[in-house]
C-alpha cells in the first residue's frame, strides 16, 4: 500500500509540473536549426516543438495513469469502484483527442499554417484537460495510513 | 535552471526506485523542464528525440493501435 501511495504523491506532484509551461508559456529557448522541427532555408519552428513537447508530456501523463490503473485495478477497485469507472469514462474521450491531434499534426507537417498550429493548440488543451482529470481521479494522496483501507 | 527545480526533480529520480512505473513520465519532465526553464539551447537531438517519440504515438494513434490500457475494460468481480 505504501508503494501505491508513493506512486500517486508522485503522479500529482507531476501534474503540477505539468500545467506549469504550456506553448506560450516559455519563450525564452532557442531551438536549434536543423533539426526535425527546422525546414531547410526557414527558421526553426519552435511553436510546433512547444506544442508537441506540451502534448508528449500530457499524453504520457494520461498513459501513466491509465496503465497505472490498469495494474493496480483490484487494489484500487477495493479502495473506490469511481476510480476505474472514473477513468473509463475518460478513455473513450482521450482515443479521440489523441486521434484528434495526430490527424491535425499530420495536416500541420505537410502543411504548416498558423491555422494549423492553433488547431494543434487546441486539441492540445483538451488533451491537458484530460490529463488533469486523469490525476484527478486518482485518490488523494494520504501522508498517513489512516484514511486508506488496510487490506486483510 | 532555479535551485527548485533541480531539488524537485531529484527528488523524483531519488524516488524511482518505489515508483518504476513513472520513470518515463518524469524522465520526460524532466528533459523538458531541463531544457525550458534553463532558457537555454533546445539541441537537434532533442528536437529529433521528441519528434520520434510523438511521430510513434501519431502512427499508433491513427492505426488504432494506442496500448491496451487505453480500453474500457470490465468491471472487476
Amino acid at each position: 500500500m505504501n508503494r501505491i501511495k508513493t506512486q500517486i504523491v508522485l503522479l500529482f506532484t507531476l501534474s503540477f509540473l505539468l500545467v506549469g509551461c504550456g506553448p506560450s508559456g516559455c519563450s525564452n529557448t532557442t531551438l536549434e536549426t536543423g533539426g526535425a522541427y527546422s525546414q531547410e532555408g526557414k527558421k526553426p519552428d519552435k511553436s510546433f516543438y512547444a506544442v508537441d513537447a506540451a502534448f508528449d508530456i500530457a499524453y504520457s501523463a494520461v498513459d501513466t495513469v491509465f496503465t497505472f490503473e490498469k495494474n493496480n485495478r483490484q487494489m484500487l477497485w477495493e479502495l473506490s469502484p469511481e476510480i476505474k469507472h472514473t477513468l473509463d469514462k475518460i478513455r473513450p474521450q482521450a482515443k479521440e483527442v489523441v486521434v484528434a491531434y495526430s490527424t491535425a499534426r499530420k495536416a500541420y507537417t505537410e502543411n504548416p499554417t498558423p491555422a494549423g498550429l492553433t488547431t494543434l493548440e487546441t486539441v492540445l488543451s483538451r488533451m491537458q484537460q484530460l490529463a488533469t482529470a486523469t490525476q484527478a481521479a486518482l485518490p488523494k494522496a494520504q501522508t498517513t495510513d489512516t484514511n486508506l483501507p488496510v487490506k486483510k | 535552471m532555479p535551485p527548485i527545480v533541480f531539488i524537485l526533480l531529484n527528488a523524483f529520480t531519488a524516488a524511482i526506485q518505489a515508483a518504476p512505473q513513472i520513470a518515463g513520465l518524469v524522465t520526460k519532465t524532466k528533459e523538458y523542464f531541463g531544457a525550458l526553464v534553463a532558457g537555454g539551447i533546445l539541441t537537434k537531438e532533442q528536437a529529433d528525440k521528441l519528434d520520434a517519440r510523438v511521430d510513434e504515438i501519431q502512427e499508433a494513434a491513427l492505426e488504432g493501435k494506442l496500448p491496451p490500457s487505453w480500453d474500457v475494460e470490465p468491471d472487476p468481480v
